[in-house]
């Protein structure tokens, strides 16, 4: 009983594959290289495997790219270089990926997306905001929004609700993205004219922040921006409170901070705190409002930015493949993502600009109530 | 097939990079290891060598062989700059004390802006490491590893792996042979950074810390300390591992963890005992050694 059962299962299998053969379907691998393992990193991997999929399974249900079925292989690298450049390999001359998503980490990025560069494979990645990703080559593309982007807008708000003339910085010393995001706010700040009266430090894991914040406060600053990711900044945020820096003293983070932890851990505290964004959940367009109900339905959880970012490199994909009409050349498929122009995404209309960076409006979001939402002037 | 081997070699020659550098730690560590010293400072060796030579390279212009030596020996000074003082210490304290070294150099590291490029690190790093460089340095690691077991250095060693106070009273000097080997440690650590640098086109801090001297050390101890193909296998191994268990997804840390458990558990001389088991004559003749020494004993 049991083998014929298996052996019915069996011709199933055989006749479905028969019949995909015969609709004479082209099959588009897309390599997804994100961190599902390993500590912190998959944190953001997991998020943007699960949009970066969620995007896969409707182009294939739409129909939309007729004949051709976007295959979704998921690789874990664990936050680890080593594994990245090893995936980037495979992944390249093994399954012959059209496009590569990722990796999570910018470290993985400068390690790997140079062999990808060098295939002539295009590369997308989706949370590396660290400068100088898409300067490895007219491969490299994201559309995850860098610092410099997002925190202009942010003090050109902040500057009108706070009208500052000096501010603090803190920011975590180990980090690449910490450390590069308060160089970010260091060049912003100074080219407003804003006077950076205290600097402080801290490194990635510390809880207690008194000693930095007591001197912060002593220096009275308008302003304090902090160069920290969430768990980090949540903390600063509430310990500066406590410690009695005034809300009239406006708190700033960088777009690493943006999660949904940071009310959990701040608190009310949080309370006008101001970040930039490429995209936030509440946003108001049709396409974001899809996004977010159909990745609850999957997931039975709410998307974040990284999601939402991955989610959208899937349709520049299945965008750019329809424009050069299928992937057989490579170097076609590169030029049509370079020429998404006005792509209806869910932050609203992605285009890249020359430098293969994603030009969308950057959203200033402030913290009310536990929930971001958009800055009103 | 030729064909064949061109894109096995393109898909896999990273993995197989990664092996051979592996590897070739894995014996700095093994000559450490002959002489009981469980060093933790493989993870500072191998930042001192890569920092040291991407300098070279990158800001110097020196060419890459003279960068990798210049790595290696500042290494190697750093070795017997740590171990003059160190190595007199025991045990625990050996241990924490090479622990520390590696500590340090990872904060210099992310404080020493203008040289190794703070947090962010050194990107654009122009790749130099061929997959030959590689094999010849495992080659003549193994092969320097090999002749010193048989000569009369190395049966000092292995006179101090079995009681360093008896050894000092047949008049081994004790010291001067483990600052040795911890400085020979140290330059193949170095070198090994050096070539890891140069592979990989990125180096931050967060590359030698602690995890990556803990991994060195189990390289040597999964593969068996006693047998010279023991690092080797041990190296291979813990690389392969991750890659050849990718298919399981979530379970993947789990399965490797106990893996590694159970080889510690039922084969303690480490995964080349294997082979004894096997071997019923090897197992045969050791029986009868164990039995001759236990004669002359009695």
């Amino acid at each position: 009983m049991k083998r014929s059962v298996f052996a019915l299962l069996l011709s199933a299998v055989g006749a479905m594959a028969f019949s995909s053969a015969a609709m004479s379907e082209t099959l588009v691998n897309i390599g997804i290289v994100q961190a599902t393992s390993g500590g912190s990193a998959a944190l953001y991997g997991v998020m943007q495997k699960n949009g970066a999929e969620l995007a896969i399974e409707e182009i294939n249900a739409s129909g939309r790219l007729g004949d051709y079925k976007l295959i979704g292989i998921h690789q874990d690298d664990a936050g680890d270089r080593g594994q990245s450049v090893n995936i980037f390999q495979r992944l390249i001359n093994q399954e012959k990926v059209a496009v590569i998503l990722g990796p999570t980490l910018a470290t993985s990025a400068f390690a790997a997306d140079p062999l990808a560069q060098k295939a002539g494979v295009p590369v997308i990645a989706s949370s590396n905001t660290a400068p100088g990703i898409t300067d490895m080559g007219d491969y490299i593309f994201r559309t995850s929004p860098p610092e410099s982007m997002v925190f202009p807008g942010v003090l050109a708000y902040v500057k009108r609700k706070y009208a500052p003339k000096t501010a603090a910085q803190i920011y975590g010393i180990d980090d690449t993205l910490m450390k590069s995001a308060y160089a970010v706010h260091k060049k912003a700040l100074e080219s407003e004219g804003i006077k950076i009266v205290a600097t402080e430090t801290f490194q990635k894991g510390d809880v207690d922040y008194s000693a930095q914040l007591t001197k912060i406060k002593a220096a009275n600053p308008d302003i304090l921006v902090i160069g920290g990711l969430a768990e980090e900044t949540a903390n600063i945020v509430r310990q500066a409170r406590q410690l009695g820096i005034p809300p009239s003293t406006g708190i700033l983070g960088a777009n690493a901070a943006i999660s949904n932890k940071l009310a959990e851990l701040a608190g009310d505290a949080a309370d006008g705190f101001t970040v930039g964004s490429g995209w936030f959940i509440q946003y108001d367009s049709p396409k974001n409002k899809a996004f977010v109900a159909a990745y609850r339905k999957k997931y039975n959880s709410d998307p974040d930015n990284f999601a939402a970012q991955a989610y959208t490199s899937v349709y520049i994909v299945a965008d750019a493949l329809k424009r050069a009409g299928g992937v057989s050349d490579l170097k076609k498929l590169r030029d049509a993502i370079a020429a998404t122009k006005d792509l209806e995404a869910n932050n609203g209309s992605f285009s890249f600009d020359d430098h293969r960076e994603p030009a969308v409006a950057p959203k200033v979001l402030v913290m009310k109530g536990g929930k971001f939402i958009l800055a009103a002037d | 097939m030729n064909a064949w081997i061109t894109q096995f070699f393109a898909s896999y020659s990273n993995i197989i990079d990664l092996c051979l550098l592996n590897s070739l730690i894995a014996y700095g560590l093994f000559l450490a290891l002959s002489a009981n010293m469980f060093s933790l400072a493989t993870g500072g060796f191998m930042a001192l060598g890569a920092y040291c030579s991407v300098y070279c390279t990158m800001v110097l212009g020196l060419s890459f062989a003279p960068a990798v030596f210049a790595g290696a020996l500042l290494a190697a000074l750093a070795a017997a700059a740590i171990g003059v003082p160190v190595l007199r210490l025991r045990g625990d304290y050996f241990m924490l004390a090479t622990f520390a070294f590696t500590e340090v150099t990872r904060v210099v590291a992310l404080n020493w802006e203008s040289v190794t490029g703070g947090a962010i690190g050194i990107f654009s790093i122009p790749r130099y490491t061929e997959t030959w460089h590689l094999v010849l340095a495992v080659a003549v690691v193994v092969y320097i590893a090999h002749t010193l077991r048989r000569s009369y250095f190395g049966r000092a060693i292995a006179a101090i792996k079995q009681d360093d106070v008896v050894a000092q009273s047949m008049g081994v000097n004790v010291f001067a042979h483990r600052l040795a080997l911890f400085i020979a440690s140290g330059f193949i650590c170095g070198a090994g950074g050096a070539l890891a640098a140069h592979l990989n086109y990125f180096i931050g801090p967060g590359d030698f810390g602690l995890a990556r001297s803990v991994d060195a050390l189990t390289y040597p101890i999964l593969g068996g300390v006693n047998a010279l193909a023991g690092p080797l296998v041990g190296a291979i191994f813990t690389t392969l591992l991750p890659e050849v268990l990718r298919f399981s997804n979530q379970l993947r840390e789990i399965l490797m963890g106990a893996l590694v458990v159970a080889i510690v558990l039922y084969l303690p001389g480490g995964a080349m005992s294997i082979l004894k088991l096997r071997w019923p004559g090897a197992t045969a003749r050791e029986t009868k050694l164990a039995a001759a020494t236990e004669q002359a004993q009695s």
